[in-house]
């Protein structure tokens, strides 16, 4: 089950809580425990594992490189903490939060909970008295689809197809072009007209990544990119033709995606020239 | 007095401070409103009073309708017109069946599709909005300017480059949509070229585009003009219905400024539907006859806009054609004549067998077939197989060599059967 990544503007978080009980009375006891963030899911070079991400693994496993959170934390480590499970009376379980981060991609955790001296585990037990899984968050945007199609080879003005992709950084972000299906059909669409009206292929710069989150085009896991992290939005390349002089492109944007009726602009200019679309609201 | 006096004086001053008050609140409004209207780089343009002109005509061999465009746009605007659109959208509600769209091109840049290729674009995820489709159209541009049309259902003309747009002081003509949609009026809109455009992509904030968004909406010019409509049953109900309403909605946006023939207008058409609500089809068409006599008799100008008057007229003309004639009671009714008659021994003579519509003036019934036969008397079992003519008579006749009295009675028959050799 992936779980969003956080936003700017929106944190995502999840929680792990521990207990322990007397198998007998239901009476709570106080066990030790500790939860740790190992690492991305191994093998790191695999796209299903790194979310897109190939360039180095200094990457924010907690927003803002933060902490795991847990009042009566005993270890001053970032990716770990350990503590006693009545230690946050009245409570009687210890809850730890993972602000996720921004970035995609499939964190393990490793937790552990330790019974008090002269009690025993009964269930689903690691050893005799510890109990322990190791859990990965696939953090990501659900249900993107890549846009057919290879990088940077070929000539918009002689291109066969409707559109070309054509990326910076594509030997650190090689899959790039990830949408929606709606946001697919939509540059399709897009893309189909422009070759009509303009009779070259429409370059496609950015996308998303696999699983969307930050897109950090630098390879320094933060932005410039605000955007492109759902699969709704795409750049167009220069390609030649500046922006605001590119009647064809916004003609053929404004067939394809019906105008809004209310709401935000779907397209707008960079002054040196590029193009970007919003193929979905967001 | 002088505590009044006071009083007078304190109440001028309070006057004078919500006088002050208020143009305070007046002035940080216009401040306001003037910012909510400017984002990114490019200064917002005006676009007002523009003028837009359309005359439709009618091309019999194809049986399509051919909308002229033409758009002024004012020297005093700072908009330049980039994009005219005209609402071409169809309800399913208006009728299952597409107007025939062979033949229907759009010029699109570099390319041209057929109506029907173009429309295949539009599917699910990116069809229409539920229920609703665009009626057939081909184009017709001006140099330098591309067709097509979008999801909103509108037809569009924009411009392919900064060098053809309309600019302030300047009118183009040249834009045609080619429908069998038969005129009505539609929404239009005038576009000036503006876009969002910012020094870096990745700071474009959210509440950014939503002002750019609204100023996309804000610039836009609404105006109607004549279009292709959906109906598809032409001369029936929802075509009357369609041209009652346009008219007005003509009336309304001032198309027959006259209102004396706006009047004459209305009330003809009502006349005329009248005789339609009575099923009386060839009375409907007469009283519409003279509904077109009157607005023809006007030179399109003062008294009534071109669009008012092809609207009205062209659509009559569709009326008269495809309003079925009211169908003819049917109730048939035969006669012989003379009903008795003397006559010598040895001479001829001559009866006629008819056939006529009593439920219709009594209208003669030409082509039907009738046996005579003298049933009783000295000339009994002569018989005659008869077909009335176009007056609806069948004569025939028979001399008299015996002395007596004959019954004659004619039959109608069906038809005939010839025995086969």
């Amino acid at each position: 089950m992936p779980h969003e990544p956080s936003f700017p503007n929106n944190v995502r978080t999840v929680t792990r809580t521990f207990a322990c009980y007397n198998a007998f009375d239901g009476s709570p006891l106080n066990c030790d425990f500790s939860l740790k963030i190992t690492g991305l899911k191994s093998p790191a070079n695999d796209i299903a594992n790194n979310g897109g991400h190939v360039h180095d693994t200094n990457r924010p496993l907690i927003l803002n490189r933060g902490k795991l959170e847990y009042s009566a934390d005993q270890d001053s480590a970032r990716l770990s903490v350990r503590g006693t499970t009545l230690a946050t009376t009245p409570l009687v379980y210890a809850e730890v939060m993972h602000k996720l981060p921004e970035v995609s991609g499939k964190i393990e955790t490793d937790a552990t909970v330790t019974s008090p001296h002269g009690w025993v585990c009964v269930s689903s037990c690691y050893t005799k008295t510890s109990w322990r899984d190791t859990i990965t968050y696939d953090v990501g945007i659900k249900g993107l689809v890549e846009l057919p199609g290879s990088l940077n080879t070929e000539n918009p003005a002689t291109a066969v197809g409707d559109y070309i992709k054509v990326r910076g950084d594509a030997n650190v972000h090689p899959k790039g072009s990830f949408g929606t299906p709606f946001a697919l059909a939509a540059l399709k669409n897009i893309a189909k007209k422009y070759k009509k009206l303009k009779g070259r292929a429409l370059s496609i710069n950015d996308m998303s990544l696999p699983k969307g989150g930050l897109f950090d085009v630098h390879d320094n896991w933060s932005t410039p990119h605000k955007t492109h992290r759902r699969g709704k939005d795409g750049d167009i390349n220069q390609d030649g033709i500046a922006c605001l002089s590119d009647k064809k492109l916004r003609r053929a944007i404004d067939a394809a995606i019906k105008p809004p009726t209310k709401g935000q602009t779907r397209r707008y200019c960079e002054s040196g020239g590029r193009k970007h679309i919003d193929l979905e609201p967001f | 007095m002088y505590r009044t006096d006071w009083t007078s004086v304190h109440n001028k001053e309070k006057f004078i401070e919500r006088a002050f008050s208020l143009l305070v609140i007046v002035v940080i409004n216009l401040l306001v409103s003037s910012t909510a209207l400017a984002v990114g780089l490019i200064p917002v343009p005006t676009l007002k009073n523009v003028t837009t002109r359309a005359k439709v005509t009618y091309d019999p061999a194809k049986q399509w309708y051919r909308y002229h465009y033409s758009v002024d746009n004012p020297a005093t605007n700072t908009g330049e017109i980039w994009n005219i659109k005209i609402d071409i959208s169809r309800r399913f509600i208006d009728g299952s069946v597409r107007l025939n769209p062979n033949g229907l091109t759009i010029p699109l840049g570099t390319a041209t599709s057929t109506f029907t290729e173009e429309l295949a674009d539009y599917k699910p995820p990116l069809g229409f909005p539920l229920g609703q489709s665009v009626v057939s159209i081909g184009q017709q541009l001006p140099s330098g300017w591309d067709g097509g049309f979008g999801r909103d259902g509108y037809a569009g003309f924009s411009s392919g480059n900064d060098a053809v747009r309309i600019t302030p002081g300047s009118s183009l003509g040249g834009f045609v949509l080619i429908s069998p949609g038969l005129p009505t009026i539609r929404k239009m809109q005038v576009i000036p070229d503006w876009m969002l455009v910012v020094p870096n992509l990745d700071d474009v904030t959210e509440a950014e585009k939503q002002q750019a968004g609204d100023i996309e909406r804000k610039i836009i010019f609404h105006t109607h003009t004549l279009g292709p409509a959906g109906v598809t049953n032409f001369g029936g109900f929802s075509h009357w219905n369609l041209l009652r309403d346009d008219i007005e909605k003509a009336i309304t946006l001032g198309w027959i400024p006259d209102t004396t023939l706006a009047g004459t207008i209305r009330t003809q058409l009502a006349f005329a539907r009248t005789a339609l609500d009575a099923q009386d089809g060839t009375l409907a068409k007469t009283r519409l006859q003279t509904l077109l006599s009157t607005v023809q008799a006007i030179t399109p100008g003062q008294k009534i806009r071109r669009e008012a008057y092809d609207l009205i007229v062209l659509n009559i003309q569709s009326l008269l054609k495809h309003t079925a004639n009211t169908p003819i009671p049917f109730e048939p009714a035969y006669s012989l004549t003379p009903p008795t008659s003397t006559i010598p021994l040895g001479k001829r003579q001559t009866l006629v067998a008819s056939a006529f519509n009593v439920a219709f003036n009594n209208a003669p019934i030409p082509g039907e077939f009738f046996e005579a036969r003298i049933v009783e008397g000295p000339h009994m079992g002569q018989s005659w197989f008869l077909q009335t003519g176009a007056n609806g008579e069948a004569p025939f006749s028979y001399v008299g060599t015996k002395v007596g009295k004959d019954h004659i009675i004619i039959s109608q028959l069906l038809g005939l059967i010839k025995k086969s050799p």
